[in-house]
C-alpha cells in the first residue's frame, strides 16, 4: 500500500526535532540515573569512613 | 511493574534491566482524529552493570512489546544516539531482534535517522501492530514527522 505524497513542513520539523532533542536528554538523565543506583548500592557495601581512617 | 512507567526483569546472569515507557503524546499533535497512545520505549541494564550477551534478554524485549501492543490503540518509539558512539549498533542488533523475534504479521515498523545540532546522531523506529486498524494513518503519520524533521537543512 503507498502511503500519500506529504509536503515536508520545515516549521513542524523543528517542533519534532526539539520534541527529540528533549527525549534524547531524558533518556540520557534516565540512564545517568541507572548508574546513580549503583553508586548508592556501593556506598552501602563499602567500608565505613572512621574505619578507613 | 514500578513506580512511574517502569519495569524490571533479572537475567540467568543476575543482571537486573529496567524497562521505561514514557509518554511522547505531543508527537501526536497535528493528527487529533489519530486515537493512539505514543510511548517511547527505553531499557538499559541497572546499577552500573555491564550487559552479557544473552538471547533470552531479546526474547523477553519483544515480548514485553507483544504484550503492551494487545491494546491496538498503542504506537512505540525507541531512539538511540550518538553518545557512546554505539547507536548504530544497538538499532541494527535491536532490529535484529525484532525480526528474530516476531511474526511479521503482528508488528510494524519505521526505522528513521536524524542529524541534529553539534554531530548529534539519532537511530530510532516506530513500531506498531501490523493489524492496527488505522494502520494507513499511522504510516502516513510517522513517515509525515521524519520528513519533516529530515526537511531541516
Amino acid at each position: 500500500m503507498e502511503t500519500k505524497k506529504h509536503i515536508p513542513n520545515p516549521e513542524r520539523g523543528r517542533y519534532y526535532m526539539k520534541i527529540f532533542e528533549k527525549m534524547v536528554m531524558e533518556k540520557r538523565a534516565w540512564e545517568e540515573s541507572l548508574k546513580t543506583k549503583d553508586m548508592k548500592a556501593l556506598l552501602k557495601k563499602s567500608v565505613p569512613f572512621e574505619r578507613i581512617i | 511493574m514500578l513506580e512511574d512507567d517502569s519495569y524490571v526483569f533479572i537475567t540467568e546472569n543476575q543482571i537486573t534491566y529496567e524497562i521505561r515507557l514514557e509518554s511522547r503524546k505531543e508527537l501526536l499533535e497535528d493528527y487529533p482524529s489519530v486515537n493512539l497512545t505514543l510511548v517511547e520505549l527505553a531499557f538499559a541494564p541497572r546499577e552500573n552493570q555491564k550487559p552479557v550477551a544473552d538471547s533470552k534478554i531479546a526474547t523477553t524485549i519483544v515480548e514485553f512489546i507483544k504484550e503492551y501492543f494487545e491494546n491496538q490503540q498503542k504506537v512505540m518509539v525507541v531512539i538511540y544516539e550518538t553518545l557512546d558512539g554505539k547507536h548504530l549498533a544497538k538499532s541494527l542488533l535491536f532490529n535484529k531482534w525484532l525480526t528474530k523475534n516476531n511474526d511479521q504479521t503482528f508488528m510494524a515498523k519505521v526505522n528513521f535517522s536524524l542529524r541534529m545540532h553539534e554531530g548529534l546522531e539519532v537511530k530510532g523506529l516506530f513500531l506498531f501492530r501490523a493489524d492496527h486498524p488505522q494502520h494507513q494513518e499511522i504510516l502516513e503519520m510517522v513517515s509525515a514527522i521524519v520528513t519533516d524533521m529530515q526537511s531541516l537543512k
